[in-house]
């Protein structure tokens, strides 16, 4: 069970200190902005079916595609109004959680 | 019948029943590299302590062809024994028996036991190896794992609850560890979690090992749910054996005391402290080189490495140590640290063991993750727990009490009975650079050479602050100890609080931040 014996740096309040850092700490993921304009599966789940065509208009709550996860089907829709720039995943297909499924602009 | 022949109907109906699920079945445990449910409690146990009862408990379920299938004592042998002299109830499921699985009759036995443990008021351990519920006895053997759970939550904080897990332990099974107050896992044995890889795999298209998702390595470093991790069974029941030695037969008790041992030699407590504020040093050195035979006993060792719990004595009674680790992550409270440190207290506290909390910490962890992974809330347990608890409560700040991780570390302010402070010690509400960067941002800013006066107000602060006197001059310390003088006060404070009795406003029970 070793941790990396290896001292990092840590800045603290401008003072930094040598540290080892934990498995968890080093893994950690940085932050990323959430972009309205992406919209992204919530839970790993496949693709039943796709309603969103590029180029389309679509308003703020306009079915977008259907993900089925955990035996239950859920409609992802629009976050916004807008112009659906790129479908990226087709019927079917499994997504990860998170994955990019439809960009609007 | 004749006696001789009704002794020798119970001796064979014994047999059958005491051969688990049969040879075959017994070999493939072995295979797996496990020993026997019988096994392991004879290792746990003192020598011929252990006495069985429900031998001959049969399940009533009749749908699916069960109603022509005997299973040995249904899957579960369950009994009373001693370790180390002291008395516990024990319940270990079998493998052998239907792969250990939980049905109603089953269940009933360990509920049994644990009725006992409570009513005699001595610890339950809980040896866990089964497949899960038995899906043919259906709701009934949910109704086993809920009538379980249910007297998990009322024996908490009443009789220590210990959990060992052999085997997989997985679905709704992984909670009656999870109620309990340590958890022991084997490495390539132990198998915890809600919903296995399979399940994963076809739901979500996951791939991922029974290992890498609940093995004994993930349970005790990445989630936190093991409290014990050990390379081989018998090298786990040693560590049981140990704990029990530390912790009272249940809450209407102290732990018993052992005799008193000096530290053991070669612990320099002055050395062990680096000069420079910001390097680090192993906590567990200074624990060692203040109590008795320098025996300190971790608990959660391999999470949340930045705090430090775990049991020792000091002149022969057991005492509770929290200490912020600076050799990992500087020792800042995050949101698993405080999770664990919070549960050591409140465990202690439950069992009237006193808390040793020993200080050096530059605050909390900053960062996108901590903060929406309720940092907040998490490290809102410490204050709590340290609050709420009525044991003795003596603190000693070795270097850094910064902010808010210096009042949350069992400062004066939640009621700490005795606060000691070493000459090393910097108790601000920040560390300089940091000060002086907000105190004296306009005098930095217009100087000519703005690092050079950076520099001069850095040091004006550490002059001025980056010690224990101003708190002690405002009371909030009582005293500051030299390094070699820590043993001594803590004995010392520990007698004279052995009667302390502090009382909490009646109340059902409070609302943690859970």
């Amino acid at each position: 069970m070793s941790d990396q014996h290896e001292f990092r740096q840590l800045q603290l309040d401008d003072t930094v200190y040598e540290t080892l850092f934990t498995r968890k700490f080093a893994r950690r993921t940085p932050y990323q902005p959430v972009d309205p304009r992406q919209v992204r599966a919530r839970i790993p789940a496949v693709v039943v079916s796709v309603s969103a065509q590029p180029g389309r208009r679509v308003r703020r709550g306009d079915a977008l595609l259907v993900l089925e996860a955990m035996k239950m089907r859920n409609e992802v829709t629009a976050h916004h109004d807008g112009v659906v720039a790129r479908v990226l995943v087709a019927p079917g297909q499994l997504v990860a959680k998170n994955e990019l499924l439809v960009e609007l602009e | 019948m004749s006696w001789l022949s009704k002794i020798r109907d119970f001796l064979t109906r014994r047999e059958t029943v005491i051969s688990g699920g049969g040879p075959k079945a017994i070999e493939k445990q072995i295979a797996m590299g496990k020993l026997t449910a019988r096994q392991r409690i004879t290792a746990i146990l003192d020598p011929d302590s252990f006495h069985e009862y429900d031998l001959f408990v049969e399940h009533r379920c009749a749908d699916f062809g069960m109603d022509k299938k005997l299973l040995p004592g249904d899957g579960v042998i369950t009994g009373t024994g001693t370790i180390m002299g002291y008395p516990v109830c024990i319940f270990a499921q079998d493998f052998t028996v239907a792969g250990g699985s939980l049905g109603l009759a089953h269940a009933r036995k360990i509920t049994k036991i644990m009725d006992h443990a409570m009513k005699l008021g001595i610890p339950l351990i809980g040896i866990n190896d089964s497949g899960g519920a038995r899906i043919q006895e259906g709701v009934n053997s949910l109704a086993g794992y809920g009538e379980i759970f249910y007297r998990n939550t009322l024996a908490s904080g009443v009789i220590p609850q210990i959990s060992v897990i052999l085997g997989p332990c997985a679905g709704g099974a992984v909670y009656s560890p999870a109620l309990t107050d340590f958890v022991f896992v084997v490495d390539k044995i132990s198998k915890m979690f809600i919903t296995g890889p399979e399940v994963i795999k076809t739901v979500l298209g996951e791939e991922i090992s029974m290992e890498d998702l609940g093995g004994a390595r993930v349970q005790t470093e990445i989630s936190g749910n093991a409290h014990f991790y050990a390379d081989s069974e018998l090298e786990c029941f040693e560590q049981i054996k140990k704990l029990v030695t530390f912790i009272p037969w249940n809450n209407r008790k102290k732990a018993d005391p052992y005799p008193p041992k000096p530290p053991r030699p070669g612990y320099e407590i002055e050395k062990i402290i680096p000069p420079e504020p910001n390097r680090p040093y192993d906590v567990r050195d200074v624990i060692r080189a203040v109590c008795d035979d320098s025996d300190f006993f971790e608990v959660h060792r391999h999470w949340a490495a930045n705090i430090v719990v775990g049991f020792a004595r000091m002149h022969g009674q057991t005492v509770g140590v929290v200490a912020n680790q600076p050799l990992v992550l500087a020792g800042v409270l995050d949101v698993d640290s405080s999770d664990k440190a919070a549960r050591f207290i409140r465990f202690c506290d439950a069992f009237n063991i006193p808390l040793v909390t020993f200080v050096d910490l530059p605050g909390y962890l900053p960062g996108v993750d901590q903060e929406h992974a309720g940092v907040i809330r998490h490290g809102a347990k410490v204050l709590y727990a340290y609050s709420e608890a009525t044991v003795p409560k003596i603190t000693v700040i070795l270097r850094k009490a910064y902010g808010g991780g210096y009042i949350a570390m069992c400062s004066r302010h939640l009621g700490a009975d005795f606060v000691f402070a070493w000459p090393s010690a910097e108790i601000a509400v920040m560390g300089p650079e940091g000060a002086a960067n907000i105190i004296f941002r306009a005098e930095i800013q217009a100087a000519a050479d703005p690092d050079a006066m950076r520099r001069e107000k850095v040091a004006e602060y550490t002059e001025k602050f980056a010690n224990p006197y101003i708190a002690a001059a405002n009371g909030h310390i009582d005293a500051v100890i030299l390094p070699a003088d820590t043993r001594d006060f803590l004995i010392h404070a520990m007698e004279i609080s052995a009667q302390k009795i502090e009382s909490r406003p009646t109340k059902k029970h409070g609302v943690p931040p859970f």
